[in-house]
């Protein structure tokens, strides 16, 4: 039981409080070990922030509302998963969006030109994504390119390669199926919310359940311990960049539906939206540490924030500003509560180029 | 003998750095104990101990980066200095130079010279490359290191980044010169080279401590020796007058006097587990060695030596580059660490923190971190089995934790080892290897450790243990080779264990017939 009825079988019975007041200490501790999980806060604000617009503004919670939010949270959840498990080994990927761009240009194109069935092409978007991880892991494994670096020459290069392959004009006519992928429902529900929901449990399943996953937790929180236990750290950093590709191609596919067109500018930027949920959610940048459950709740606070401040009729320019501060307040939180529980990351970025210099510590004689 | 710490005469106020009533106490262990010891100006002292003697702390509170016990008080030209801070020892004129290297790759040669200097003729607020780059120059010139002062330091070979680190050092002028093994990382010529820069310092004036390994750099760059052991001042002679075997007899106290008897080695061994023909690797070998079941084979060696590259190679952390080795009677060629585990090899790192643990993850995590592919049933992992698992593995080696959920950063170094041990004994291995098993443990932590080792023996496992702690390579081993520059220069049986036969091999002396 909990540790303060252990503590009355022994102690002076006439002395304790009553049943009354013990009940509350009893709930303190849940109330605690409940504030512990990592993932709480971020889950809290969700509610919070559900709850106060929806009583501003009744409007929030009609359900055309909740489905639009639920279409943005598809989108950028799905990057963000992808996005997540990157940063779980300390790594970053800032191609999702341009993959989104490039991958609905050509599926549209392929269907509008060629008329290749949706079917085909929702294959060939989620491949380009593929192929893109891939290359991706190859360049930091073998040649040892940083994540960010090699990541940007995608963002640059894949909306580039969008812009280019119709001059900048959106691709319109495309197949009414993708309309259907994206706006049908079941029971209620959008489709792609399931379709995300599919990829957060799959993602669990990975990281909780699996050996595969616990390893990408290994490489990111000490890679060099990882590898002396046999871990085959490259493949499993090949892997991450891979999902995250393959996310980004499925989500190039959903938003043709959305918008009717192939669009070449779509998906600017998302890579920032969808780095910013999972950190949010408690993934830390140093890698190593952060789960599916606050990744989905980080990138929902986000989209509901989002939503709130169009709600709300806020200018847009101050929408810009209160994501800024929330991802502020989540960082600074993040920090807050890893000092209060004694723990700090002293690893930092590695400086010292020599692979062989091994930090030999002068421990006193014993 | 004739000269001992209580008898050495101090200077005074004369010019000098002086250790006056100097402790350090890391809890129950006094680490370090010395009266009275100066430091002369215009004079290379040589300092040398075992490892554990008390030389690195005693480099440290000169260097302010140790702060010793209350009380004591370091003098230097007779003022005392702030003690435990490092800007203080800097301003009093203190420069060491240490085995690791601080120096900033990105930057260039130039830059790390005169960081956190200014360099001489820099004109106004602006950085002058110009200045920056002659100065360099000069302070090069001083070591003879011909290199561009514009390379990144990153694009420098071990030897002359030591070199630089010299340079650095006397650039600042020092009053006290602190050579802390300077010439562990380089070749006879460099090695020389530092030697002479030590002579010249000391000719000009400074004082200049060498600390060595190798005992005839040591002779040569000193004009007097001090030795250290378990913490205190044990002697203090003339150069002239520190022969090898007086000097090894005083780091190793007397009681150790060589044991000599007749060799073993024609004594029936069981068949070897594992054995390695001629291995090689980067600045290992070749070496050739092997071990039987519940055999432990004790590697010694200084530091470069290659114990820990040994370890790597044998676990394929390190690629071979040539020979072969066999496990359990076929060919094992591990060409990742991945293949290693898998062969039934497993290694406990020297680096705990760097190298072993996921320190924020829970002990659970830790513990079958090198088995999960084992404990999965076609790739998916079953909390319940997990969770049996890394209770019952974590608790045969008597870790101590609240629970297997608790991060493992939150245990003693000796609780976070014993985990470690848990973890590659329940991969079962047949070749254990093990680098400085006990570093940074208590000293009751180590008899468990120890406990461990026996018992990993008693299952069967051929151990190979890597140590600089000699006391623990004779109370495990059965056998010990002698590691000197990357080879085996001696292998020793049970009966021919004692510090002066390996510290005669190891530090390349000669020989005992």
């Amino acid at each position: 039981m909990t540790t303060s009825e252990a503590g009355t079988s022994h102690g002076d019975r006439q002395d304790l409080p009553g049943t009354e007041e013990r009940v509350p200490a009893v709930r303190r501790n849940r109330l605690r070990a409940l504030v512990d999980i990592p993932e709480f806060g971020v889950v809290a604000a969700c509610v919070l922030v559900f709850v106060i617009v929806t009583i501003i503004q009744p409007r929030f919670a009609d359900e055309a509302n909740l489905q639009v939010i639920g279409l943005d949270l598809s989108n950028y959840g799905i990057l963000a998963l992808g996005v997540g498990i990157v940063i779980l080994t300390s790594g970053i990927d800032l191609s999702p969006g341009a993959i989104v761009a490039l991958a609905s240009m050509v599926s549209a194109y392929l269907n509008v030109n060629y008329n290749v069935p949706v079917g085909l092409c929702v294959v060939i978007s989620i491949a380009i994504g593929i192929v893109i991880g891939y290359l991706h892991g190859w360049f930091i494994t073998r040649l040892d390119v940083p994540p960010f670096a090699i990541t940007l020459v995608t963002l640059t290069a894949a909306a580039g390669a969008a812009l280019a392959l119709t001059s900048g004009q959106p691709i319109s006519g495309v197949s009414f199926f993708y309309q259907t992928l994206t706006l049908s429902k079941v029971g209620g529900v959008p489709l792609p919310v399931i379709i995300f929901l599919v990829v957060a449990i799959s993602a669990w399943i990975l990281l909780e359940r699996t050996h595969i996953g616990r390893q990408i937790y290994a490489v990111g929180g000490n890679r060099e311990a990882a590898r002396l236990a046999g871990i085959p750290v490259s493949r499993r950093l090949m892997l991450t960049y891979i999902i995250s590709g393959a996310c980004a191609g499925l989500v190039g596919v959903l938003v043709i539906g959305r918008i009717g067109v192939g669009d070449p500018s779509v998906g600017s930027g998302w890579e920032l939206d969808a780095i910013a949920g999972a950190v949010i959610g408690g993934v830390s940048l140093y890698g190593g540490e952060g789960r599916v459950v606050g990744m989905v709740a980080g990138i929902l606070l986000l989209m509901l924030i989002n939503n709130a401040l169009i709600v709300l009729n806020v200018s847009p320019f101050f929408q810009q500003v209160a994501l800024g501060l929330v991802l502020g307040v989540a960082i600074v939180a993040d920090r807050i509560r890893a000092r209060s529980r004694g723990q700090s990351r002293p690893r930092g970025i590695p400086v010292f180029g020599a692979q062989g210099s091994k930090p030999a510590k002068t421990t006193p004689a014993s | 003998m004739t000269e001992s710490a209580a008898s050495h005469v101090s200077q005074g106020n004369a010019a000098g750095v002086s250790l006056r009533r100097v402790s350090k106490t890391y809890g129950l262990a006094t680490v370090l104990q010395v009266d009275e010891l100066t430091f002369r100006g215009g004079e290379v002292t040589g300092l040398v101990g075992e490892n554990g003697a008390g030389k690195s702390t005693l480099l440290g509170i000169l260097a302010g980066t140790v702060t010793p016990d209350p009380g004591g008080e370091v003098l230097i030209n007779g003022e005392p200095v702030h003690p435990g801070s490092p800007g203080a020892s800097q301003a009093a004129g203190v420069a060491m130079v240490s085995q690791e290297f601080p120096l900033v790759g990105q930057l260039t040669v130039a830059e790390n010279l005169t960081l956190g200097m200014r360099p001489e003729g820099a004109r106004g607020f602006f950085y002058d490359r110009k200045a920056v780059v002659a100065t360099a120059r000069g302070m090069l010139a001083r070591v003879q290191l011909d290199i561009d002062p514009r390379a990144p330091v990153s694009s420098l070979s071990i030897p002359a980044r030591q070199l630089l680190e010299v340079a650095k050092a006397l650039g600042r002028e020092p009053r006290l010169l602190i050579l802390d093994e300077p010439t562990s990382a380089l070749g006879p010529v460099e090695a020389d080279r530092v030697i002479g820069i030590a002579r010249e310092h000391a000719a000009n004036g400074g004082a200049v401590i060498f600390v060595g390994h190798r005992l005839e750099e040591v002779r040569e760059a000193a004009d007097r020796v001090v030795v250290l052991r378990n913490g205190r001042l044990v002697a203090d002679m003339a150069a002239a007058e520190a022969t090898d075997d007086r000097l090894i007899r005083e780091m190793v106290g007397r009681e150790h006097l060589a044991t000599v008897t007749a060799d073993h080695s024609g004594l029936a061994r069981p068949a070897p587990v594992f054995a390695a023909d001629e291995l090689t690797a980067p600045g290992l070998g070749p070496v050739s060695l092997s071990v039987s079941q519940g055999e432990v084979l004790g590697v010694a060696g200084l530091m470069g030596s290659g114990r820990s590259r040994l370890l790597h190679t044998l676990f394929g952390a390190i690629p071979r580059t040539g020979g072969a080795m066999t496990l359990a009677g076929s060919g094992y060629t591990p060409r990742s660490t991945g293949d290693a585990v898998a062969a039934g090899v497993a290694l406990v790192p020297e680096d705990r923190k760097q190298q072993s643990i996921l320190a924020s993850a829970p002990v659970r995590w830790n513990v079958t971190l090198a088995t999960l592919r084992r404990i999965s049933r076609s790739g998916f992992l079953f909390p319940k089995t997990e969770r049996q698992l890394a209770k019952e593995y974590a608790g045969r080696t008597g870790a101590r934790f609240a629970s297997i959920e608790q991060p493992i950063g939150s245990l003693s170094g000796g609780n976070q080892q014993r985990v470690i041990f848990g973890k590659w004994f329940a991969a079962e291995p047949k070749l254990l290897l093990l680098d400085e098993p006990t570093r940074g443990v208590d000293v009751g932590a180590k008899a468990e450790i120890y406990g461990l080792i026996d018992e990993a023996r008693a299952r069967g496992m051929a151990v190979i243990v890597a140590s600089s702690e000699l006391e623990e390579l004779f109370r495990l081993s059965d056998q010990i080779v002698v590691l000197r520059h990357g080879r085996i220069g001696r292998v020793l049986t049970k009966d021919q264990f004692s510090k002066e036969q390996v510290l005669l091999t190891a530090s390349g002396v000669k020989e005992i017939p």
